[in-house]
């Protein structure tokens, strides 16, 4: 016959214990008294005596184990005949065969139903009303007295036995605005306290107050704006550092057929080629390096901005890069971005310059490495500052990129259509 | 870490910071403490800063406030609050009062450590709560904590400050696991926040945080509110700093604890919430405590004798409907 030895419950409080050491080995005999284990409870280590004759037939737990209180940790086979107990019992600590008819495993239980009777109620009924004086709770009642509301007039509109502050508030709601008024309230977020409630207000009188404070309207934020801010806000929280730097200006004047921000994004994109650190980002506690040079570009109207990517810029013609950045125009004016146009970047362009902005800094877009701050043209020369994300890009690098794109930009191979 | 780990580990710092400090009390350095609490310092220290004394209450607080006055910084742990009856005079007529009595000039920097509490099935000797004896004392600082983390800072401050401060520990916070994060600089004295919420304020400490912890989602589901939840962390003095702030916010007061209702700790709060912040409840105040009753040795008794996460949800989600919420 087998015999279960189940993690003893040592201490009152134990609800596991941890296993330190085996003292028997699987096949090994044991006599009732004889070591088997060292058990530490919440209290102590113990001694873990085998209370039957018989044969270690399985070690179930390791050593080093926590293990719940009641769980089999172990199986003895018992000689029959030498067994002294006859039948199943559990290993405990005493060295004499005392059988100890413990519970398992105490967790605590579900309440039995039979308390809730033994338990008082909560007399709560006793503080309802039933005389003038009871059933307003004490800030219901400061409210009434503040706006000088009899409670008893609440208390007979209402029907109700008890009365709460959102009650008064409801009855001075109802009892001094007009429903358009209250629509009105609520639209520009306007307390009831800014109103002297003596008479019935409309909404135009709530409209003049609006206009006489200028009151702002409150908006909602759209979908879009939340995830700008927060993008940005992500964004602000990155470990960045600045290059200011400024570029030859006299090529892309002589190549005027493209725009300024589409030769800087082929320029850029051959330039990432050569450094593998600007076409990295970060993505999961992972790096990933794309073979190819993705830049998404800031693209904006006074209220929307989107970083739309033009993917693989390397080996794309000016012509086709031109093309694209005419489209995301459109789809600024339709609004008709979609989450893919947005994806894949890992670097970024931002172009102020058109609006004569001089030297600005950008924030990196969502996980890129980098962004690029274009800057107006100016004696020839036009800004660029590199906002770069040091745990991608280190300061030296940047600047080997800089001193590339320095010469690149004077490089009329970099010009042809 | 564990709540009893945080501890040891305050002790060990400051034993080793400060030759002054020592620990006495029964089982506290062969044995490690009966909540092993002190295991492995007489190892590090000595016999003679961590001392086995014998089971004689009054005579381990009675030397420890003899030390106190000697220059000494002693940590008398009692084996459990129920055996600390007899150290009582000790702990009230001498640690709490004689820096008062000597017009300041005897200081009295100790400690005591003070299991107590229901724990399972130690029957109604070994199960009480004495928070609002010790807390009524002038003169004494009374600490509760609940978390692991204010475990470990608040014994530190308890042992280096200079006045007499009783640390009461719940049995079954022992084995709470947590982390702690040894370089904040947190004020024992001031409550914490355990969860932020909006509707109701439930107030409690030690064990009872937990089990309160545990009704919370349940209450919130049924009254479709939030609850904040502030773990008391000092019975004396009181934070109401950090109570006025949540029941302005919330107008609604719960007060739960595991000690016996009448004459109660919960009571104070009720009464200051009564006296002071009446117009700002929206709902009379709730108090959810023990029986009045000896705490029986019976497992289901025993448990129906104290709140429970169940009973703490069923009970908060009664009165909230009564009142609307």
């Amino acid at each position: 016959m087998s015999y279960e030895i189940v993690m003893p419950q040592l201490s009152d409080s134990m609800d596991e214990g941890k296993l330190i050491s085996w003292k028997v080995k699987e096949g090994q005999k044991v006599n009732v008294g004889d070591v088997i284990a060292e058990v530490e409870s919440d209290k102590a280590i113990m001694e873990l005596q085998s209370f039957q004759n018989g044969v270690v037939a399985e070690i179930r737990a390791k050593e080093g184990d926590v293990i719940p209180v009641g769980e089999v940790i172990a199986i003895i086979e018992a000689n029959e005949s030498e067994s002294p107990v006859k039948k199943s019992e559990k290993v405990v600590k005493e060295p004499s065969p005392v059988k100890r008819e413990k519970a398992p495993v105490q967790k605590p239980q579900p309440k039995p139903a039979v308390t809730k009777e033994t338990k008082p109620k909560i007399a709560l009924s006793k503080h309802h009303p039933d005389d003038e004086t009871g059933g307003i709770s004490p800030k219901a009642r400061a409210k009434a007295a503040q706006y000088g509301v009899d409670t008893q007039t609440i208390v007979q509109k209402t029907s109700k036995e008890l009365l709460h502050v959102k009650d008064v508030e409801a009855y001075l709601r109802e009892h001094y605005f007009t429903p358009k008024a209250l629509s009105l309230l609520d639209k520009y977020g306007l307390d009831i306290a800014s109103f002297a409630l003596n008479h019935k207000i409309d909404e135009t009188e709530v409209q003049e107050f609006i206009d006489k404070n200028e009151t702002p309207l409150p908006q909602p934020l759209t979908q879009m704006q939340k995830a700008i801010i927060a993008n940005v806000t992500a964004s602000a929280q990155k470990p960045v550092y600045h290059l200011y730097e400024h570029i030859d200006a006299q090529l892309f004047l002589e190549h005027d057929a493209y725009s300024i921000t589409a030769w800087l994004i082929k320029i850029f994109a051959n330039v990432m080629m050569t450094h593998e650190a600007f076409r990295s980002r970060l993505q999961n506690d992972r790096l990933i390096i794309s073979p190819n040079a993705s830049i998404a570009v800031a693209v904006a109207d006074a209220k929307n901005l989107y970083m739309p990517v033009v993917k693989d810029a390397n080996k794309r013609a000016i012509a086709d890069i031109a093309k694209e950045l005419a489209s995301f125009k459109t789809k600024l004016q339709e609004k008709s971005f979609s989450a893919q146009d947005m994806q894949g970047s890992s670097f970024g362009i931002s172009n102020l310059g058109m609006l004569g902005v001089e030297p600005f800094d950008a924030m990196i877009n969502k996980n890129d490495a980098g962004i690029v701050a274009i800057g107006g043209l100016k004696d020839g020369q036009i800004s660029v500052t590199l906002t770069a994300d040091h745990r991608l890009i280190n300061g030296y690098e940047a600047a080997l990129f800089m001193q590339d794109l320095k010469q690149e930009v004077q490089n009329p191979l970099q010009f042809k259509d | 870490m564990l709540y009893r780990e945080a501890l040891n580990r305050a002790l060990d710092e400051v034993m080793s910071a400060d030759d002054s400090v020592v620990t006495l009390g029964e089982d506290v350095g062969l044995y490690g403490g009966s909540f092993r609490v002190t295991e492995g310092l007489v190892e590090k220290y000595g016999e003679k800063r961590v001392i086995d004394t014998p089971i004689a209450e009054l005579s381990i607080v009675g030397n420890a406030v003899g030390m106190a006055i000697g220059g000494l910084r002693p940590v008398a742990e009692l084996m459990t609050g129920n055996f600390s009856l007899l150290a009582f005079d000790q702990i009230i007529n001498h640690m709490a009062k004689l820096h008062y009595m000597s017009n300041g000039k005897i200081i009295l920097p100790m400690v005591v450590r003070f299991p107590q509490g229901v724990s399972r099935q130690l029957a109604a000797q070994h199960s009480e709560s004495y928070e609002q004896m010790l807390s009524a004392v002038p003169g004494l600082r009374v600490l509760s904590v609940n978390d692991v983390n204010y475990a470990y800072h608040a014994l530190k401050y308890a042992i280096l400050s200079d006045d007499p401060v009783v640390f009461i520990e719940h049995e079954l916070l022992y084995n709470k696991k947590g982390e702690v994060d040894f370089a904040q600089k947190l004020d024992p004295f001031q409550a914490r926040i355990a969860k932020e919420g909006s509707d109701i304020t439930i107030v409690s400490y030690l064990k009872m945080v937990d089990d309160v912890m545990l009704a919370v989602p349940e209450i919130e589901e049924a009254l479709g509110c939030s609850c904040e939840v502030i773990d008391l962390c000092s019975l004396n003095p009181i934070d109401y700093e950090t109570l006025i702030e949540s029941i302005q916010k919330t107008s609604r007061l719960v007060m739960v604890e595991e000690d016996h209702k009448t004459g109660g700790y919960g009571a104070q709060i009720i009464s200051w919430a009564a006296e002071e912040m009446f117009y700002a409840l929206d709902a009379p105040p709730l108090r959810l405590a023990g029986e009045d009753v000896p705490v029986p040795y019976n497992r289901s008794l025993e448990l129906s004798s104290i709140p429970t996460p169940e009973s703490i949800a069923q009970d908060i989600i009664a009165w909230g409907k009564n009142n609307e919420l």
